[in-house]
């Protein structure tokens, strides 16, 4: 799973870090730095996987369990931050945190499904 | 309008993002789900403009029946650029506008949704998340020590330190087991 994976998080930081750098030249300065929030997530999970790849070697099985535990319990603060923000209808923030469970759902969906598609 | 007011808009003109959505707007009132489908955006990151815009005086808002519509605020739109640059700053007014905004600075970062996330270090912050405490507190009422508690501690868990620091910054005052909110002398 995990060079599998690594190589996604890696494909998809680089490409919200052009979309960022796109969307700058173009103008779209908030929407360029929604791009650099997305690239920090990506880039926060890419590190949760190669530390349990120092942690773990080549145990694949502990390398997943661990990824999957951090792939619930980082966007729980996240999960936790919109809900505190939509009860103050704070708009600016509760779309801050839905980018990032967006990704979050995203790596989910991508890395694991394939799993389960091997399986 | 002041310096900053101006800074404001022209900040917020220069996303391309919303200069569209305000070329929508400058059509017909819409609401966000529209816009976003015209847009091209999701709704969420219309609404996230919207209120940008908003806060910037640019547009406005109104509830239907099912939908808030948004509309432009075609006075300020009005203003030239020229008018806007000629404006000439008082500096009474430069001075309060810093002051503002040094106060608001001091509250983003020390307040979360109304609730205080740690007691400033400097005097001058602390004075400033004082004063917000004190406003749940009325005047010419008198408060039992254990009411003082109660008030702070829905700002913060450490409601000792916090009501001793009120008592030392003048803003309480009292006697006994008594407490009362202090009048401050307008400077």
């Amino acid at each position: 799973m995990d060079s599998k994976a690594l190589e996604y998080l890696e494909q998809r930081r680089a490409h919200c870090a052009n979309e960022r750098k796109r969307l700058q030249e173009e103008g779209y300065g908030d929407e360029a730095d929604f791009e650099k929030i997305k690239e920090n997530v990506y880039d926060i999970f890419k590190t949760v996987l190669l530390v349990a790849r120092k942690q773990y070697g080549d145990d694949q099985t502990k390398i997943c369990g661990f990824f999957r535990e951090k792939l619930e319990q980082i966007p729980s603060g996240w999960r936790a931050a919109y809900e505190e923000a939509k009860d103050h209808d704070d708009i600016k923030a509760m779309h801050i945190e839905n980018i990032k469970l967006g990704v979050a759902e995203d790596i989910k969906k991508n890395i694991f499904q394939e799993e389960g598609e091997k399986r | 309008m002041t310096e900053n007011e101006t800074i404001q808009i022209f900040k917020c003109l220069s996303d391309k993002s919303r200069l569209h959505l305000l070329k929508a707007l400058a059509i017909e009132d819409m609401y966000v789900e529209r816009l976003a489908e015209r847009l091209d955006l999701s709704a969420s990151t219309v609404s996230f403009h919207m209120k940008k815009l908003t806060e910037a005086g640019l547009v406005t808002s109104y509830k239907t029946q099912y939908y808030t519509m948004y509309s432009i605020q075609t006075d300020i739109l009005r203003i030239s650029i020229l008018d806007l640059i000629k404006e000439k700053p008082d500096d009474a007014a430069i001075q309060e506008e810093r002051e503002a905004k040094y106060r608001k600075g001091v509250i983003d970062a020390f307040f979360k949704y109304g609730k205080l996330k740690s007691i400033p270090a400097q005097r001058k912050k602390e004075r400033i998340i004082l004063e917000v405490i004190v406003d749940a507190f009325e005047f010419e009422k008198k408060y039992t020590e254990r009411e003082v508690n109660i008030i702070i501690a829905d700002f913060y868990d450490d409601f000792c330190t916090l009501r001793r620091d009120m008592i030392s910054e003048k803003l309480l005052e009292r006697s006994g087991n008594i407490y009362w909110r202090v009048q401050q002398k307008q400077t």
